[in-house]
């Protein structure tokens, strides 16, 4: 008995955490704490900004 | 140490060269020139890893399970390498066969680390059930749980360049969620081995002391990739310095699932001490109450130096603006390693207290 009471209860505290966790995620609570602590060197992820595809060219004036 | 032991340690030498060869020549090969220094160390102590589990798995008397699903992992783990041919467009949905590739060995591989923590957990929670019921029971409860979590994303594909942030956090997300399940685990295995004074066998503690960092470092990479704070080489340092902690351990427990007195002891706790009244005195547990004694009283003593480095340290991260990621996780490890000690010790008093020979 008291083997499953551990299983429910790491169970319930696990469902917490993902519903806490999703709620945070869609309200983008997460992503403006992140923002409003962030600094200058936080934000540059040398890899995939030094990997991006380039953008295609833009049109020439006037043909 | 005897001769047999020299024998098993030189085969496994053998196999671990071979594998550097391997990995010297496939250097050769186009994509290889992005690989640095640190990932190629971690590969070869990744393959050095997976030979010592295997090792022990073929003689564990108790805990053979356990080390089958640990090899199997790292057996994965060091078939990574070949990520590295495909190049990385897979990190943007370019390549839409590579980044499947990327997806699903991604998933797997998270899916396998998890399996391995939580069915220490069961083992150690249903330890009278037979194994095959453990597996599945394993089994079970992480698929259902895997599923839930990974089937929106994997069927709904987005093939679009534009998109390859959503895609890869998507991904990221998903095993964020599920290495949560297995930190919960390890703090349940925790508060089960303390509250009902019982053990898996020697050195499965520590092992899941490792897990449970290793499990940090992963969550806080997970959340670097999700919020795009990423700084690959660091994670690598932690990784690589997990890596050589957790081969130290294997080599112990190898040399003591060698030998005779863990083979008989092992194979007690196998039986359940149904062996007769058979008193079994704990290895080591001196030696383990004086270490953490030690400890403790040095972190009493020189609280004041200690909690002074903390403070200059967090002005230093402040003052500096040192990345993200890098303060994340030397909190998460600070804070990783206070709760193992506080654990350890807890345990140890306990045990100490009680007189509990287990």
């Amino acid at each position: 008995m008291k083997r499953f009471i551990y299983l429910i209860s790491m169970s319930i505290v696990y469902t917490l955490i993902l519903v806490a966790f999703n709620f945070a995620d869609k309200q983008g609570i997460i992503k403006d704490a992140w923002k409003t602590s962030s600094t200058k060197t936080e934000m540059i992820d040398n890899h995939l900004i030094a990997n991006l595809p380039l953008p295609p060219p833009p049109p020439p004036d006037g043909g | 140490m005897n001769k047999n032991h020299y024998k098993i340690i030189y085969r496994l030498l053998n196999f671990w060269f071979c594998y550097i060869v391997l990995i010297i020549l496939s250097s050769y090969l186009p994509h290889w020139e992005n690989v640095k220094f640190f990932t190629y160390f971690n590969y070869i102590f990744i393959f050095w890893i997976l030979l010592f589990t295997i090792t022990i798995a073929l003689k564990d008397p108790h805990n053979k399970p356990i080390f089958i699903n640990l090899s199997i992992l790292y057996f994965f783990n060091s078939l990574s390498y070949f990520i590295i041919f495909i190049g990385d467009d897979y990190l943007y949905g370019n390549m839409q066969l590579a980044y499947l590739l990327y997806q699903y060995s991604f998933i797997i591989s998270s899916f396998i680390f998890n399996f391995c923590i939580l069915f220490i957990l069961i083992k150690l929670i249903f330890s009278k059930i037979k194994t095959w019921k453990q597996y599945l029971l394993t089994a079970g409860i992480l698929m259902i749980i895997s599923c839930l979590i990974h089937l929106p994303h994997i069927t709904s594909q987005i093939n679009s360049i534009e998109l390859h942030n959503k895609l890869v956090s998507n991904l990221f997300k998903n095993t964020f969620q599920l290495n949560i399940l297995s930190l919960l685990g390890i703090i349940f295995y925790g508060i089960y081995v303390y509250l009902e004074n019982i053990h898996l066998g020697e050195y499965i503690n520590l092992l899941m002391a490792s897990l449970f960092i290793s499990t940090i470092t992963n969550i806080i990479y997970n959340l670097s990739m999700i919020y795009h704070f990423n700084i690959y080489d660091l994670w690598l340092y932690i990784l690589n310095s997990n890596a050589i902690f957790i081969s130290v351990l294997l080599y112990k427990k190898m040399v003591y699932t060698y030998s005779d007195f863990g083979q008989f002891y092992e194979s007690l706790l196998a039986r359940q001490y149904k062996t007769g009244r058979v008193k079994i005195i704990p290895r080591n547990q001196s030696y383990n109450n004086l270490a953490l004694k030690v400890l403790r009283i040095y972190i009493y003593q020189r609280r004041y130096y200690l909690l002074s480095l903390l403070i200059l340290l967090g002005i230093g991260i402040f003052f500096f603006e040192l990345p993200a990621f890098f303060t994340f996780n030397l909190v998460a490890l600070i804070l990783g390693f206070s709760i193992i000690v506080i654990f350890y010790d807890a345990l140890y008093t306990k045990r100490g207290q009680q007189k509990l020979y287990l």
